[in-house]
Order: structure tokens, then C-alpha cells, then sequence
């Protein structure tokens, strides 16, 4: 029963370094079989659709926003232009007031509103989360125009209110940029709450309980512990919402018309007309606009980054 | 004739080496099992068995046929995987007649009753997996896989995810099913106690190697070094120099000296009939004393180091907390590493 | 206590009513005889309802949007399934990529995509803008994250790669594997996906206008147009429009309901948050 332990001790193992090079042939070999090859044949369809629809087309406008109008010339006359445009930079800061005021004023209301929802039972919440599910698909044209029935010129509530003498909703214009935050921040809502409640999920009770056991009250749980917890996802929430309203284009143009002031509905009038005037500056205010809201998802990822250490 | 042979297997994934050189050869019938830390390779090389994974180097042959490029469905093993892996839209009968229909075996029926009582499943039959325990599920998986007649049965830490007694009690019945069936089988763990309970072999890894083989008392009662020695079992494991201190001898030559807890004996101090031709002496004090089941485990403090000593509980505490001993340590149990 | 759930509910209470009366408003008017200016319509009648149904425009307008949406869902569906499980499976070194090409539809814009979209496919060598093809282009990658993680989703929650090395040890191709018991497992999360992709088509206004405009009148398109004639009659629209929606989004949550424990916020809600692999509510 005696164990050779000269055998286990003095083996030799081949030298790392070596072993990696022999590896390293075989793997290069493994790569190519034949199945593999008939497989990314099947992939084929799937990469000419993201190709033709997707990557074509970013590249497309990037590559004709440094055009001139004549659209032979190289340059960046283009963002020149808008830069120097009191009109473009006037669409520019009418989106991002409208999307920033909206975004704002929506995540407020979702995290009292998400907050006071999970203080009723399961299945109350439930309801309630059918009812934002629901409204959330209540966007575009069909909103705006709900909007225009009831807060329009001869709007429902309008008139209703006239007639009882509230003097508030007398100056009040729907088709001009107050009336669009109120008709966004409308849609936004919906989203926000469906966003924000899971974070509430993560405030565990027994964080409560402990805070309270060691002297803390209410106030300073949510400033020290439950607010702080919850921002990386309000702070994601918000960005969003805000490349979200960026992008809206179907509100706004059935509730203003195609030649309001904003980003994208001059981008439309740029390259979708039927007087089809100036592609390359419609494309350099795309690109501008992508921008925007690929710094917004950016920046929500890193948020979203944050949260995933604080779980680990 | 070594029914399963693992020859020279190596297997790197990106600039690491997974396998280093591993070679293993199994009897017919016998019950192995790698045994390690998570990260030892001992699942990559069970899955590379299968043939869910590729080797770089090597050969691995079943029954004198070189399988190693050959696909999982080509190879005739068994599997039962860690997470069962049962079919969620199929029947518990029609999880286990899956391969037979694959295969297009004519007796399908009876073959499937007759594992469905061999594992103890009857009138589970038409039930769903999540129907199903964790226990329950575990056998299906079993099941599954031995009603294909494999050559080999690799079982992939299949019981890490049941509690303590189901776990026991399954631990019983695969290792019955096993002799009944004389069915090579090749079981994953990390459990050293499940691997004492169940193998024939035990083979122990670490960072892609196998460190040592043998039957369960061989590894128990024959460390070959320092890992193995920690990992099996509770030894006292002490620096050479350290232990020629406290014995005040300088007989032994090594690196390391492990000593089971069981085999040291505690004296009261005074006593003088020592046999001092058959064992050294360590002075030490009472540190602690804990009951661990059927072992009451004192923790001995000396002039270097603290040692674990062992004793089945007869007659309840014989030693006090911070009462000075003798620790007898029998020199023929010491084992040189 | 009772006095702080009574502040919960005056807060819940007029968030509710703040989101539904848009649609009840609409609803009545749609079904208003007379309402000028009272709070309730004076009258109530079905005429617009009966004068929408008469609309062979209408008609036309919803076979299209139908057509569009069965063919992109159709081709996202046959293209999809084959595709993630070929990755999930076989490459799965390239998952992170096909999750980017993925996800990336959902931060472009339809207004950012049609720029490029057009000037494509106006002048080169294919020349299918203004045609509805160029539009379930689109329209395919628009679908395209809520497609993905469907179907991803599904194969994860199921431990697709598993079952296939399962079925692979037990005598199966990986073919025969894929369709017995992977393919079965997953079309609940097919189907929700699915629905959810088709309510998002019936929704969709900015790629219908920006890319055929009136050449192929859509629902929303022709919704459109009819924003600046009756109001009654554009509610009746509305609301039959809606009444789809709903019908769709229903379902879902049905489905989503019957196969979690925990309640499900929304598909929308993953996506949107894809940057984080683990989530805080119920997803396993």
C-alpha cells in the first residue's frame, strides 16, 4: 500500500511556453471545419439586413454631412453653417430646453408617484403597473391629438374652463413650446415610472430597520441611504427620457406642423420634403442629433455600470 | 486492459494551460473520481471526455477506440449534468426515451419502465421537471442517461445542489446502481467526503494536473505533499523546522510533516509512563474544545504552533479549557512531505 | 398609519386620472352627438364609428399597415431564430457583437436613420425609396432589439446551450436538438415578442412618413391626414386604433404574467436598461 511519492515528485511536466505554441496550432486548425463555414452562410440574411438598414445608412450620413451643397465638394461648410445659423441653433436649443424641461419634470413625478405605488398591496400594484404599461403606448399622433381636442384652440377643456371662468388656461397655447413639454412630458411619465419602480425593489426593508436600530429616522434614511441608492437609476431614467424626447418626431409634428423650430422636424424638411433642399445639411444636424443622444445612452450605461457594483 | 485511457491530454483557452499533460487510466467497472477546487480543470476534462469540449494535445480513448475527435453523439458516454439539464417540455417517461427514440431502438417501452423502477421513479412517469424535487429530477437526469447503455457514465457534480440528507441518501443509491450495472463511471466533485464515500479512485487535481491518485484510504492515510494534505481531511500540517523544535529531535529529514488529528493523544501533565521509543512528546496548553458530531476536536496550543487533536466521544470532555498537556504524537504516523 | 396610505392615494389617484383622461376624453368624442360645451356630451352617437367603417380608405390604409407588419414580422422571425441560436451556440465569442447590432436601433431615431436611409436608396443602385420595401427594411431593424431579447431571453431562461449538449450526448444533431427541445420551449417568448413588435408597427408614423409619405398610405399616415378635418371622426379613428393596441399589449402581459412569478414591469423596461446584464426586479 505504499504510495510512490518519488514518481508524483520528480515528474516532469512539459514547459509551459512550449505546450502554448502546440495549442496554438491545433486551435487555428479546430477554426476551420467545414460546418462551420455552411453555418455563417445561414447568418448571411441577418448581416445583410443590419448592413443595408442599419450600418449603411450611419455611415451614409456621417459621410454626406462633410459634403457641400453641390455635393461633390469635401468640407465641413455644413456644421459651419449651423453653427452660425441663429434659425439652426435656435432648433437646437428648442429640443434640448423642450427635452430637458420634459425629462425633468417627468422623473420627479415618477419617483413620488413609483414611490407611493409600492405602498399598496401586490396586486394593487400590479393594476397599476397594467395602467402605465398601457398608457405608455399612447404616443405620437394619436396623443397629440387627444391633446388638441382637449387643450386645443377649441379645445374641450378649454372652452370648459372659459365658461367657469378659470382665467389660467385663457393664454394658454398648446401648439407652442409649453404646450409640447406638457403633451412629452405626458408620454414620458408612463416610461419613467415603469423605469424607476424596480429601483425601489432594491431598497430593502431590512435596510430600514437597521437604519432605524441604529438611531436613524426616516429623513436621514432616504438622505443618506434610499436616495443615494436610487440616484444612478434616476440619473439613467433621465437620460432616456431625454434622447428620447430628442428623437420624438410624430408628436410634434401633428401637434405643431412640420415647420416648428425643432431639431427633428427640420431635419425632415431637410431631407424628406418634397422640395428636397439641402441632404448634406439635414445630415450634418443627423449627426449632430445622434450625438446628442448617443452621449445620453453613454452616459446611462455608465450609471447603469454603477449600480452593478454596488450589487457586487 | 485499461478500459478508459486518457493519454497526454492537454488543453489551453487563451494563454492559459486548462489540462496540463493528464494521464489517467480507468478498469472496467471502476468507480474514479477527480476531486479539486473550483478552476482545477477536473470539469473540463470531464466535459472534454463527452466531447462538449475540444482537446489541444493528447488522445482519449473508451474501450480501446480512439474517441477524441469524435463527436458527443459518436462517443456512446453518458452524462448527467450539475443543473440535470431535463427537457421542461417533455414527460419525465419521454426525458428518458429521448436518446432510445434518437437512436430508433424498437423496445422503447419496457426499457423505460425498467430504469424508471431501477432509479424509483414509478408513477412519475407523466410528470413534468418542475413538477419534480430537486432529488426526483436528479434520477430522471440518471435515468436519461443510463438507459443508453453508455461505456462510460460521467456525472458532473450531480448532487452539489441538494440538501445535506437527500444528498446522503442519493449518494447511496447511485453508488448501488453503479455496481449493479458494472458501469465505468467517472463522478466530479469538490466534496472530498462525497469523494471518500463513493470512489474507488480518487483522482486529486489542482490547476490542471493530477496531484495524486489512489483509493480513498491510500489519499487519506498517504499525502503526497502539501496541498493534498490540506485538502483531505483536517491534518496538522507543520514546517519541518518548527516540528524539530517542538520535539527537540532531529531524526527526520523533509520539508513538511502532516500528522492526522486522530492519531495524537493527549496525557495529563504528571503522568510519566510514557513510551517515548514509539512516540515524541509535545508540550502544549488547552485552547479550545468543540464537538463536531461524533468528535469532540481539542485545539492544542505549543511553544510554535497550534494542533488539532482529535477523539471520538466516549465518555464526554477529558480535557479542560487551559489545562496544560502532553501531546503524544506516535512517530510512525508522521508522513514526510 | 392609515393617514399616510391616504396621501399614497390622492398621489396614485390623480396620476391615474392624469393619464386616462386623454383617452377618455377621446373616447367620448368619438362618440359625441353634440358636445360643445359641457362637461358630458349632450348627445351620443355611433355615426362616426359607422362612417369610418364605411372609409374604403380607411381600409386600404389598415391592409397596408397589415401587409408591412407581416412581412417584417414574418422575415424577423424566419431570419432571427436560426440566427441567435447559430450564435448562442456555435460563435458564441461574437454574442457581444450581435448584441450591439442589436441594441443599436434603439438609440437611433427613425428621424436619424431616414436621413441615411434615403439618400441610399434614392440614387444608388437600389432604388427603393418611396416603395414599401424600403420601409420593412426599416422597419425590420426597428423590431430588431425587441426581437433580440426575446428570443435571447428565452434561451437563456431556458439553458438553451445545456439542453443542447444534453440532447447532443443522447444521439441528437444539433439541428435535431434545436427543434426538440429548444424550439418548443421558446415560443412563448417568440410570441411575446412577436406582439410586442406588432403593436410597435401599428404605432409607427416617423420611417412611414419620412421614407413612401403618401405613396403608401399607412394607418398613421392616413391618421394623419385626417387631423385636420372632423375631430369626431379622427377619434372614432383613434380610438379603433387604440382598441388595437390594447388588444395586443394585453395579451403580452398575459403571457408575461402566466410564465413569472414576480410582477412584470415590461419587455421595455429590459431593453431600455440592456446596459446592465442583472436587473433589480424579476428577471432570472
Amino acid at each position: 500500500m505504499t504510495v510512490d511519492r518519488n514518481w508524483f515528485n520528480g515528474r516532469t511536466v512539459k514547459p509551459i511556453p512550449k505546450l502554448l505554441e502546440n495549442i496554438e496550432e491545433r486551435e487555428v486548425l479546430r477554426k476551420i471545419k467545414k460546418q462551420k463555414i455552411y453555418l455563417l452562410a445561414l447568418l448571411l440574411p441577418f448581416i445583410l439586413f443590419v448592413i443595408g438598414f442599419e450600418i449603411a445608412p450611419l455611415v451614409a450620413m456621417i459621410k454626406n454631412s462633410f459634403y457641400a451643397d453641390d455635393g461633390i465638394q469635401v468640407t465641413i461648410s455644413q456644421y459651419i453653417t449651423i453653427f452660425k445659423s441663429k434659425f439652426y441653433l435656435q432648433a437646437i436649443q428648442n429640443s434640448l430646453v423642450i427635452s430637458l424641461f420634459s425629462a425633468v419634470t417627468s422623473v420627479i413625478i415618477a419617483v413620488i408617484a413609483a414611490y407611493s405605488i409600492t405602498k399598496f398591496s401586490q396586486k394593487v400594484q400590479n393594476r397599476f403597473l397594467m395602467i402605465t404599461n398601457m398608457t405608455s403606448n399612447f404616443e405620437g399622433i394619436p396623443l397629440s391629438f387627444s391633446y388638441i381636442i382637449l387643450l386645443g384652440n377649441n379645445g374641450l377643456f378649454t372652452l370648459l374652463f372659459s365658461k367657469i371662468g378659470w382665467d389660467l388656461f385663457a393664454d394658454f397655447n398648446l401648439y407652442s413650446w409649453t404646450g409640447l413639454i406638457l403633451v412629452y412630458v405626458y408620454f414620458q411619465i408612463p416610461l419613467a415610472v415603469m423605469l424607476i419602480y424596480p429601483s425601489y425593489q432594491g431598497i430593502k426593508k431590512q435596510w430600514k430597520e437597521a437604519s432605524s436600530l441604529l438611531g436613524g429616522s426616516t429623513v436621514s434614511f432616504w438622505t443618506r441611504i434610499g436616495i443615494p441608492v436610487l440616484l444612478p437609476s434616476i440619473v439613467g431614467t433621465f437620460s432616456i427620457l431625454f434622447a428620447n424626447a430628442m428623437g420624438a418626431y410624430a408628436t410634434a409634428y401633428a401637434l405643431v406642423g412640420s415647420n416648428y423650430n425643432l431639431l427633428s422636424l427640420q431635419i425632415a424638411s431637410l431631407v424628406a420634403s418634397d422640395v428636397a433642399l439641402k441632404p448634406q445639411l439635414g445630415s450634418a444636424l443627423g449627426v449632430l442629433l445622434a450625438a446628442t443622444m448617443i452621449g445620453a445612452m453613454w452616459f446611462n450605461g455608465r450609471m447603469m455600470r454603477r449600480i452593478r457594483r454596488d450589487l457586487r | 486492459m485499461s478500459y478508459v485511457t486518457i493519454d497526454q491530454v492537454t488543453k489551453g483557452y487563451e494563454n492559459q494551460v486548462v489540462l496540463n499533460d493528464i494521464s489517467i487510466k480507468l478498469k472496467k467497472g471502476e468507480f474514479a473520481t477527480l476531486l479539486g477546487q473550483s478552476g482545477c480543470g477536473k470539469s473540463t476534462l470531464l466535459r472534454s471526455i463527452a466531447g462538449l469540449e475540444d482537446v489541444d494535445l493528447g488522445r482519449i480513448l473508451i474501450d480501446g477506440k480512439d474517441i477524441t475527435n469524435l463527436s458527443p453523439r459518436q462517443r456512446e458516454v453518458g452524462m448527467v449534468f450539475q443543473s440535470y439539464a431535463l427537457f421542461p417540455n417533455m414527460s419525465v417517461f419521454d426525458n428518458i426515451a429521448y436518446g432510445l427514440k434518437m437512436k430508433k431502438v424498437k423496445d422503447i417501452k419496457s426499457r423505460v419502465k425498467k430504469m424508471i423502477d431501477m432509479v424509483d421513479l414509478i408513477g412519475k412517469e407523466e410528470s413534468y421537471p418542475h413538477q419534480l424535487s430537486g432529488g426526483q429530477q436528479q434520477r430522471v437526469a440518471l435515468a436519461r442517461a443510463l438507459v443508453m447503455e453508455p461505456k462510460v457514465l460521467l456525472l458532473d457534480e450531480p448532487l452539489s445542489a441538494l440538501d445535506a440528507k437527500i444528498r446522503k441518501s442519493l449518494q447511496k443509491e447511485l453508488k448501488r446502481i453503479q455496481k449493479e450495472l458494472d458501469i465505468t463511471t467517472i463522478f466530479v466533485t469538490h466534496d472530498q467526503e462525497e469523494a471518500m464515500t463513493m470512489s474507488d479512485r480518487i483522482f486529486v487535481m489542482n490547476k490542471g494536473q493530477v496531484v495524486q491518485s489512489g483509493s480513498p484510504s491510500e489519499i487519506y492515510t498517504s499525502p503526497v505533499n502539501t496541498f493534498v494534505a490540506k485538502f483531505i481531511g483536517n491534518y496538522n500540517v507543520c514546517d519541518l523546522e518548527v516540528f524539530r523544535k517542538l520535539v527537540r529531535s532531529t531524526e527526520i529529514k523533509g520539508n513538511e510533516v502532516a500528522i492526522r488529528p486522530e492519531v495524537l493523544q493527549l496525557v495529563s501533565v504528571g503522568q510519566d509512563s510514557l513510551d517515548l521509543q514509539e512516540n515524541w512528546v509535545i508540550k502544549g496548553v488547552i485552547k479550545d474544545v468543540s464537538m463536531i458530531g461524533n468528535v469532540l476536536r481539542y485545539e492544542v496550543e505549543t511553544e510554535e504552533s497550534a494542533f488539532l487533536v482529535d477523539y471520538l466521544h466516549h465518555r464526554g470532555n477529558m480535557f479542560e479549557q487551559g489545562e496544560r498537556v502532553h501531546i503524544l504524537v506516535p512517530k510512525k504516523e508522521c508522513i514526510i512531505l | 398609519m392609515k393617514s399616510s396610505l391616504t396621501i399614497h392615494k390622492v398621489i396614485v389617484g390623480l396620476l391615474v386620472i392624469y393619464l386616462l383622461i386623454p383617452l377618455v376624453g377621446t373616447f367620448l368624442f368619438s362618440i359625441a352627438g353634440k358636445w360643445d360645451h359641457t362637461i358630458l356630451p349632450e348627445s351620443y352617437t355611433m355615426k362616426w364609428y359607422i362612417e369610418l367603417f364605411q372609409d374604403e380608405r380607411f381600409y386600404d390604409a389598415f391592409q397596408r399597415t397589415l401587409f408591412l407588419i407581416v412581412m417584417t414580422v414574418g422575415l424577423s422571425v424566419v431570419i432571427m431564430i436560426p440566427t441567435i441560436f447559430i450564435i448562442t451556440v456555435y460563435f458564441s465569442k461574437w454574442e457581444g457583437l450581435l448584441q450591439a447590432a442589436a441594441m443599436l436601433p434603439y438609440g437611433i431615431p427613425p428621424i436619424v436613420g431616414a436621413v441615411g436611409l434615403i439618400k441610399i436608396y434614392s440614387d444608388g443602385p437600389i432604388q427603393i425609396a418611396g416603395t414599401p420595401w424600403i420601409l420593412i427594411g426599416a422597419y425590420f431593424i426597428t423590431i430588431l432589439p425587441f426581437m433580440y431579447q426575446g428570443i435571447r431571453n428565452s434561451l437563456r431562461t431556458v439553458n438553451a446551450v445545456q439542453l443542447v449538449n444534453a440532447a447532443e450526448l443522447l444521439g441528437a444533431t444539433k439541428f435535431q436538438a434545436f427543434r426538440t427541445v429548444v424550439f418548443p420551449n421558446i415560443t412563448s417568448g417568440i410570441l411575446v415578442s412577436t406582439l410586442l413588435s406588432v403593436a410597435l408597427l401599428f404605432s409607427e408614423f416617423a420611417f412611414a412618413n419620412l421614407l413612401v409619405g403618401g405613396r403608401f398610405e399607412t394607418l398613421q399616415i392616413y391618421l394623419a391626414d385626417k387631423l385636420n378635418s372632423s375631430g369626431h371622426l379622427t377619434s372614432a379613428i383613434v380610438i379603433t386604433y387604440y382598441s388595437v393596441i390594447l388588444l395586443l399589449t394585453g395579451a403580452v402581459l398575459k403571457l408575461t404574467f402566466r410564465n413569472e412569478k414576480k410582477p412584470v414591469v415590461s419587455n421595455k423596461k429590459r431593453i431600455l436598461s440592456f446596459h446592465k446584464n442583472t436587473t433589480l426586479e424579476g428577471e432570472k
